[in-house]
C-alpha cells in the first residue's frame, strides 16, 4: 500500500512544484535512495524573519504510511518556538495525533511552512524564543531569528 | 416540549440521577450506600444503557436522530448540561464545531452518501492507498475512501475514544457510519472506550481494582475524600461484585492501616522485598548470634565465624547432638522446632541497632506476606463455598437458608484476615511502648480468632460441618468482635501519636 501511494505522490509532487504558485517556498521534495526516506528543502517566506534562509528537512516514511504519519526533522539549525534547536524536532499536531491519511508529504511540508509564519508559543520546544514572542518583544524575536537564519541557513543547502 | 422533558432538563445536572425509567434499569445495583462515603455501584453495561437512555431522551428534546446525539454527547465528554446550554445558545455553531454540519463546505451538498459500489470496468481509485477498489464509503462532505483504508483508519481511531472525523476534513462519523464501515459493532467499542475515558477522567468514578472485575463505583461526596484521608479515615467502597477497595488509593481494602501508612508500606515492600527474598532464600541466621550466613558449599557442620557456635545447617540445632546420632535432624521434631523458633524470636528483640530495623521490617513483612498468601488460599476456598453449601444441603438435608452460615463465615474470615494483614503494616510504623504492647495484644487475639475460624474451614465432612454450625457462628462472631477491637486499637494508637512515618 505504502509503495503505491508514495509512487503516486512522487509523480504528482514534481508536477505540483513546477506548476503552481501554492508551493513556491518548497524548493524541492524528493526521495533519497528508496521511497521511504525523503529530503525536502524549504525557503523562508519573504515577509518573515526567516527570509533568505533555506532549510533541509529529513523525512522518514514508516512502512504503514499513510496510516501512520511520516517523521520530519530539520537538518540545519532553525530558531523557532516549535522546533527543537538542537535536534531539529518539530512539534506539529498533524505529525502526531492529528495525522490523517488524507495528508500527503507535500501538504505536510506546506503545513510546516505555515508553522514558520504562525508559531504556537504555548507549546514550545524552544523556550527562549517562545518567551520573547509571549512577552510581545517582536523586535527581539525577529532579530534573533534573523541572526540564526544568517548564521545557519544561508547557502546551507 | 412536554412537562416530562422539562423535568428531564432539570434533572440533567447529574448524569445518573435518572429516576424516570427504572423499569428496565437495575435499580437495586445502584443503591446509594450511606457510610463515611456515599456511593453508587455501576457496571460497564449499565453505564452504556444509562448513556443510551440519556441519548434517547436528549434526541427527543433536540428533535435529532439518536446517532447524532450520541456523537454530540461524546464530543462533550457526556456533559449533557453544557451541551444543552451551548446548543440552546447557537445550534449551528455547535454542529459546525463538532463536524455534524456541512454548512462550512461552501454549502456543497452531496447526494448518495454511504456505501458505494463500483464495477471492474470503472473502479474507484482510493486516495489513501492509491489502488483501484470496488467498494468505498462516502460521507456527506463528499470525501470518499475505500473500505479497507477506512477500516484501518477506524481501528486506529477507535482506541483514542474521541469522535472520529473524516480523514480529509472535520465532518464527524456517526455510529451508523462506523458500524457500516467496520462491518461489526465498531461504534459500541468506541462507546466503551469513551466510557473508560470518562471514568478515568472523572475523580468521582473509579474502576474496581480486583482482577477481571469491570465494575465502577461512583462516589457522591467526593469532595470529602481528601478530608477523610487527612483524618486517617479510610474511604472503603464495595463494588457491585462485592469487592471492597479503598476509593482513595484504588487498592484493596487496607483497614485498619490509613492511606498514608499503606502507601509507605507498599513502597517499602517494593524496595526491600527483593533483598529480603534473597536473604530469606539464600541465608540462614546463626541460632546463637543471628548473623546471616550464606552456605556456599561444604558439609552441614557449620561454625559461625562471629560467635564460633557450632551448629547443624539443616535443623539449626547445636552440633553436639549430631556427634553420635548423625542426621537425626531429618526427622521432624515438633517440640524442638517450636523451641528453636521461639528462642530465635526472643533473640530478635535484643538485636544490635543496625540490624534491628531490617529485622523488624522482616518480621512484619513476613507476617504480612504469610497472611497475604493465606488470603489467597482462603479466597480459593471461599470460591468453592457455594459448592460446599450445596453439598451440605444435599448431604445433611437442611435448607439453603440454614446453610448460608458458611458463606457468611467465609466472607468474615476473608475480611478479618485482610484487617490482620494490614495491622502488621501499622505495627511496623509504631513506636515501641505501652501503646504498641496493647496493640499487639489485640492483634494476637485477632490472629488467634482468624486461625480458629480458618481451622473450621479445613473440615471436609459435610455432616461434621452441619454439626459444627454453632462453632462456625461463634467463631465468626468472635472474629467480628476482635476485628472491631483491632480497628479501634489502631485508631487509638494513631490518636496517641505513636505512628512514625
Amino acid at each position: 500500500m505504502a509503495t503505491k501511494r508514495l509512487m503516486k505522490e512522487y509523480n504528482s509532487i514534481q508536477k505540483a512544484l513546477s506548476d503552481t504558485q501554492e508551493y513556491e517556498n518548497i524548493v524541492s521534495l524528493e526521495p533519497t535512495g528508496d521511497l521511504f526516506s525523503w529530503c525536502g528543502v524549504i525557503r523562508g517566506p519573504s515577509n518573515s524573519p526567516f527570509q533568505a534562509g533555506t532549510w533541509k528537512i529529513k523525512i522518514e516514511v514508516p512502512q504503514n504510511y499513510p496510516i501512520a504519519p511520516p517523521k520530519m526533522k530539520f537538518v540545519n539549525k532553525l530558531c523557532h518556538p516549535n522546533v527543537n534547536f538542537q535536534t531539529g524536532e518539530i512539534c506539529l499536531d498533524i505529525l502526531q495525533n492529528q495525522w490523517t491519511p488524507a495528508w500527503t508529504l507535500l501538504t505536510t511540508m506546506s503545513a510546516i511552512l505555515l508553522l514558520l509564519q504562525d508559531p504556537e508559543p504555548t507549546s514550545p520546544l524552544n523556550i527562549d524564543i517562545s518567551n520573547l514572542l509571549k512577552s510581545g518583544d517582536i523586535k527581539a524575536y525577529n532579530g534573533l531569528i534573523r541572526f540564526y537564519t544568517h548564521k545557519y541557513a544561508i547557502d546551507s543547502v | 416540549m412536554s412537562d416530562e422533558e422539562f423535568e428531564y432538563t432539570d434533572d440533567s445536572d447529574s448524569l445518573y440521577s435518572d429516576s424516570v425509567d427504572d423499569d428496565n434499569f437495575k435499580i437495586e445495583d445502584s443503591l446509594v450506600k450511606h457510610d463515611i462515603v456515599q456511593y453508587k455501584q455501576h457496571t460497564t453495561r449499565e453505564m452504556m444503557e444509562t448513556l443510551h437512555k440519556k441519548c434517547t431522551k436528549l434526541s427527543e428534546v433536540l428533535g435529532k436522530p439518536h446517532d447524532y446525539v450520541v456523537t454530540l454527547l461524546q464530543s462533550y465528554k457526556w456533559n449533557s448540561e453544557k451541551l444543552i446550554e451551548d446548543y440552546m445558545d447557537d445550534p449551528q455553531d455547535v454542529e459546525l464545531r463538532l463536524g455534524l454540519s456541512t454548512v462550512k463546505l461552501n454549502g456543497e451538498h452531496h447526494e448518495n452518501t454511504g456505501l458505494q459500489t463500483y464495477t471492474e470496468e470503472a473502479p474507484f481509485s482510493c486516495f489513501i492507498c492509491c489502488e483501484d477498489k470496488l467498494e468505498s464509503y462516502k460521507l456527506k462532505c463528499g470525501h470518499e475512501f475505500c473500505l479497507d483504508c477506512y477500516r484501518t483508519y477506524l481501528n486506529e481511531k477507535v482506541k483514542q475514544a474521541n469522535v472520529i472525523k473524516c480523514p480529509s476534513c472535520d465532518v464527524a462519523l456517526t455510529p451508523g457510519d462506523i458500524d457500516t464501515i467496520s462491518g461489526t459493532n465498531g461504534s459500541s467499542v468506541l462507546l466503551e472506550n469513551s466510557i473508560k475515558e470518562y471514568v478515568e477522567r472523572h475523580k468521582t468514578y473509579k474502576w474496581c481494582p480486583s482482577p477481571d472485575c469491570n465494575a465502577i463505583v461512583e462516589v457522591l461526596n467526593s469532595s470529602d475524600i481528601a478530608h477523610l484521608v487527612d483524618t486517617n479515615q479510610i474511604p472503603i467502597v464495595i463494588c457491585s461484585n462485592g469487592h471492597r477497595f479503598c476509593f482513595n488509593c484504588g487498592f484493596e481494602s487496607h483497614v485498619p492501616a490509613p492511606c498514608n501508612v499503606t502507601k509507605q508500606w507498599i513502597n517499602k515492600c517494593k524496595d526491600d522485598s527483593e533483598t529480603v527474598k534473597w536473604i530469606t532464600t539464600h541465608t540462614k541466621t546463626c541460632p546463637k548470634c543471628d548473623t546471616s550466613i550464606e552456605k556456599n558449599g561444604g558439609c552441614n557442620h557449620m561454625t559461625c565465624r562471629k560467635c564460633a557456635y557450632e551448629f547443624c545447617w539443616i535443623c539449626l540445632g547445636t552440633w553436639d547432638n549430631h556427634n553420635n546420632q548423625y542426621y537425626q535432624c531429618n526427622r521432624y521434631q515438633y517440640e524442638q522446632a517450636e523451641k528453636n523458633n521461639k528462642s530465635a524470636k526472643d533473640k530478635k528483640l535484643q538485636d544490635e541497632a543496625t540490624k534491628k530495623s531490617l529485622q523488624r521490617y522482616l518480621h512484619y513483612y513476613n507476617l504480612f506476606n504469610i497472611h497475604e498468601i493465606s488470603t489467597k488460599q482462603d479466597k480459593s476456598r471461599c470460591d468453592v463455598v457455594e459448592n460446599t453449601v450445596r453439598e451440605v444441603q444435599e448431604g445433611v438435608g437442611i435448607s439453603w437458608i440454614e446453610a448460608q452460615f458458611l458463606v457468611d463465615s467465609a466472607s468474615t474470615l476473608l475480611n478479618a484476615r485482610r484487617v490482620l494483614k494490614w495491622s502488621y503494616a501499622v505495627a511496623f510504623y509504631c513506636d515501641r511502648g505501652y501503646s504498641l504492647d496493647l496493640f499487639e495484644t489485640v492483634q494476637a487475639g485477632l490472629a488467634d480468632a482468624v486461625e480458629a475460624l480458618s481451622l473450621l474451614f479445613e473440615i471436609s465432612d459435610v455432616e461434621v460441618i452441619a454439626k459444627k454450625k454453632l462453632n462456625f457462628l461463634n467463631a465468626s462472631k468472635l472474629l467480628e468482635d476482635r476485628q472491631r477491637a483491632m480497628v479501634l486499637a489502631t485508631e487509638e494508637t494513631i490518636n496517641n501519636g505513636t505512628l512514625r512515618l
